[in-house]
């Protein structure tokens, strides 16, 4: 038998042991023998409100987007079924018996997630196909093939999200009961994400959900990837109780960020020049995206025109109020406003990638670059050369700047490729404290104090060198 | 057919198995004796590749657990601490689903299950769901899956746990076949009279060390010292007093009877019932007094830093 048909017998195996289980069949039986025709009479009300006052493209749009929430509903159950699946058989030891067997992790792992998914994607299509016929009975609205296909797409990508994720979450807790409440974490996004596709297919932006669902199926693949890479027998069977060792985990993080260092020079020289080299792969990326914004900058500046005249320069220089306006700034509490504010944003840009492997802090630290040439293109509309724009506005305190978010980006990035990749042995947790001991190290040796020296040449030198440069 | 080597292993800073050598042979049969959290099971989840060795070295059926894991979990058979079984499936179905696991085309697979759970006495039970069993009927169900593909090796952790006589007689009986039919059987148990009675070798395990291995037999020598005896007598043998042999001592008397330890019993005993009966006493038995296991247990755990509770 090939391993795929092995991993997918396994897996009927597994869904049909859940079918025995009322508590699973119960809800799935509401969710497709009886909420689709609550949804449908609820809509039908709707409908012929909005029909009252003549809004009938009102309610071709409420049409496809009830039939996502019937769709949805079902496939909330996946992140319930995941946790039984994974820590249920953890905390009932049934788990072990498998782990003897002579299945890879993977092979175990992939039948888990198909038996998982199964049940709850197959009440999402019962559901939404009884919801659609009974539109078509009752409204005689047929949806669009396109529509009908972003749709289910829609639950599709949604479902291998909360699953993946309920996945992640379930390998590193012990007992259903910690995986449902963190499930939470799951559920509470994709409520915003629903509200979201709401708010968009009700303006028939369908473009956009398109770019939803391959955000959610990028998103998915990292969480797959991240549960493969964490799905081994060490990590399910190490764990015996939910508990946070912190006095460990702090020492974890120490020794990643001090490493073998004796005093600061020492750290500065061995610890902090290793970690560079360590992250030297994502300051690359991270570089080649600084570039990419700079290049999005252009093009976004070209869909969406700035008009010239609101860029108030009388010859592409400076008035007399503009002077004045940069010259106040020329302060030492400038400059702690603009670390401070800096500072902000970096840990925004840090917090926000830790949390989604990088990603939207990457974005987040990239919007700067992106604005600055966004911006450019007006000014040189209005007669500015480039290199006067540059020279006066960006690279004095640029030259500081740029790099330090270049190595933040960095460890970042680090950071959510530690998640997804981890060292061999080491666990979820593990993995994240080290690369976090990575990322302090670099904010605290190199970004801080880059960001100090750029926010004093932008607060004591950028607003004279413009003033300067744009006075002729 | 078991060889372990320095095997270390380590959760962060706890130190759960700590350089143990252990040598099963083709046949034999190995009972790793020791209390709650002595590191047997860790043991055996190394032994059947699911943790790996911190450090050392461990070979099962002759593959090595860390590089060839899944040869290794293929040629043995497990019975976990926690049976672990499904509870909303048939006994059938159960051992089915793990067949399948293992790799066992359907008509063995068919052949396999009948046959053994004819041997384990569960045919009558086979359609039922498992969630109906008596605690007993679970754990040979479990035994049942552990031995299903017929390995070479078997790891046993706590095979007659919450049996009633009858059928943990049954399950000792059946580790007495096995070890008849050439298989290598490792027991881990923390019952004394269970590791005696089906073991060739006991390995003794406290925190995560083995302080003593070997047979019942040396292992009491080695710890217990001489054999102690004694000699009943038909009335009070009050006022007697202990001769001067040599290698003789420990002589204690209790109003019938005497008890003591002589290192070389073929010259003693003899000298000792002359003795007696020139006293005048009269001998009503003269017996070897068997000390248990749990003797030689405690004492083993004392020479190694203190008693369990």
């Amino acid at each position: 038998m090939s391993k795929f048909r092995l991993v997918f017998a396994i897996a009927m195996r597994e869904v049909k042991d859940q079918f025995r289980d009322w508590r699973i069949t119960s809800p799935i039986i509401f969710l497709t023998g009886v909420f689709p025709f609550l949804v449908g009479y609820v809509s039908g009300e709707v409908v012929d409100f909005v029909r009252g006052y003549d809004a009938n493209i009102i309610a071709e749009h409420l049409i496809p987007f009830f039939m996502l929430v019937v769709g949805f509903f079902p496939v909330t159950i996946s992140l319930v079924i995941a946790s039984e699946s994974f820590v249920g058989e953890k905390e009932r030891r049934s788990i072990e018996p498998l782990l003897t067997s002579p299945l890879e992790d993977w092979e175990l792992y992939l039948w888990k997630l198909a038996a998982v998914m199964a049940p709850p994607l197959l009440g999402a299509f019962i559901g939404m196909t009884v919801y659609m016929l009974m539109v078509v009975d009752t409204f005689g609205i047929v949806m669009d093939v396109p529509l009908l296909l972003l749709a289910v797409c829609l639950t599709i990508s949604q479902a291998f999200v909360m699953v993946s994720a309920a996945v992640v979450i379930s390998v590193f807790s012990t007992t259903v009961r910690s995986a449902n409440l963190l499930s939470s974490f799951i559920v509470v996004p994709m409520a915003f994400l629903i509200q979201w596709e709401a708010v968009t297919m009700f303006w028939g932006d369908y473009l956009d959900l398109w770019w939803i669902v391959l955000g959610l199926v990028v998103l998915s693949i990292l969480f797959t990837r991240l549960g493969v890479s964490h799905f081994n027998r060490e990590e399910l069977l190490s764990q015996e109780f939910d508990s946070l060792n912190l006095r460990w985990l702090a020492g974890l993080f120490w020794e990643s960020f001090k490493g073998g260092a004796q005093t600061i020079g020492d750290w500065y020289r061995k610890e902090l020049a290793s970690a560079v080299k360590q992250i030297s792969r994502s300051i690359l990326v991270m570089s080649g995206l600084f570039i990419g914004a700079w290049i999005l900058g252009i093009i976004l500046a070209g869909i969406f025109e700035v008009p010239v005249e609101w860029v108030q320069l009388e010859d592409g220089r400076f008035g007399f109020g503009q002077e004045q306006q940069l010259l106040a700034l020329v302060s030492g509490e400038t400059i702690t406003m603009l670390w401070f504010h800096n500072l902000r944003a970096m840990m925004l840009g840090s917090a926000a990638g830790i949390l989604t492997f990088g990603v939207l802090g990457v974005l987040i630290l990239l919007l700067p670059m992106a604005i600055i040439s966004y911006l450019m293109q007006p000014m040189m509309a209005a007669g500015v050369p480039a290199w006067k724009f540059l020279l006066g506005l960006v690279i004095p305190h640029g030259l500081f700047e740029i790099p330090a978010i270049i190595l933040l980006g960095g460890a970042v990035l680090h950071v959510g490729v530690s998640l997804v990749t981890p060292n061999k042995g080491e666990s979820i947790l593990d993995g994240l404290v080290r690369s976090l001991g990575v990322w302090a190290k670099i904010m605290i040796g190199l970004v801080l104090p880059l960001m100090l020296i750029a926010a004093t040449f932008e607060a004591l030198v950028t607003p004279r060198l413009a003033v300067w440069l744009f006075s002729f | 057919m078991i060889r372990v080597e320095d095997l270390v292993k380590k959760f962060e800073d706890f130190v759960a198995v700590d350089t143990i050598n252990l040598d099963v042979g083709e046949g034999e049969v190995l009972a790793l004796l020791g209390p709650n959290g002595a590191g047997k099971t860790t043991t055996v989840r190394m032994l059947t590749s699911v943790l790996k060795p911190t450090s050392g070295k461990a070979y099962v059926a002759g593959f090595d657990v860390e590089s060839d894991p899944k040869a290794v979990r293929s040629s043995v058979g497990v019975l976990t601490e926690s049976h672990g079984l499904y509870h909303r499936m048939k006994a059938e179905e159960y051992l089915a689903f793990f067949g399948q696991l293992y790799g066992m085309d359907q008509d063995r697979l068919t052949k396999r299950i009948a046959a053994i759970l004819e041997k384990f006495a569960l045919v009558r039970f086979s359609q039922r769901r498992v969630g109906e069993y008596s605690k007993g009927m679970r754990q040979k169900l479990a035994l049942a899956r552990a031995m299903l593909h017929d390995p070479k090796v078997l790891l046993l952790d706590e095979p007659t746990s919450a049996m009633d006589p009858e059928s943990a007689r049954l399950v000792r009986n059946m580790i007495r076949d096995l070890r008849s039919e050439e298989r290598t059987v490792l027991i881990c148990t923390h019952n004394l009279a269970e590791a005696e009675e089906l073991a060739d070798r006991i390995a003794i395990i406290r925190e995560g060390i083995i302080i003593e291995n070997g047979t019942s037999t040396t292992l009491r020598e080695k710890l217990l010292g001489s054999p102690k005896f004694e000699i009943q007598f038909i009335g009070n043998a009050n006022g007697i007093l202990p001769p001067d042999f040599p290698g003789f001592r420990d002589f204690a008397l209790n109003e019938n009877k005497v008890t003591y330890v002589c290192d070389d019993p073929v010259s003693v005993n003899p000298a000792m019932v002359r003795y007696m009966m020139d006293a005048g006493l009269d001998i009503l038995r003269v017996q070897e007094v068997r000390q248990s296991l749990e003797e030689v247990y405690l004492e083993a755990v004392a020479n190694h830093g203190g008693r369990d509770e």
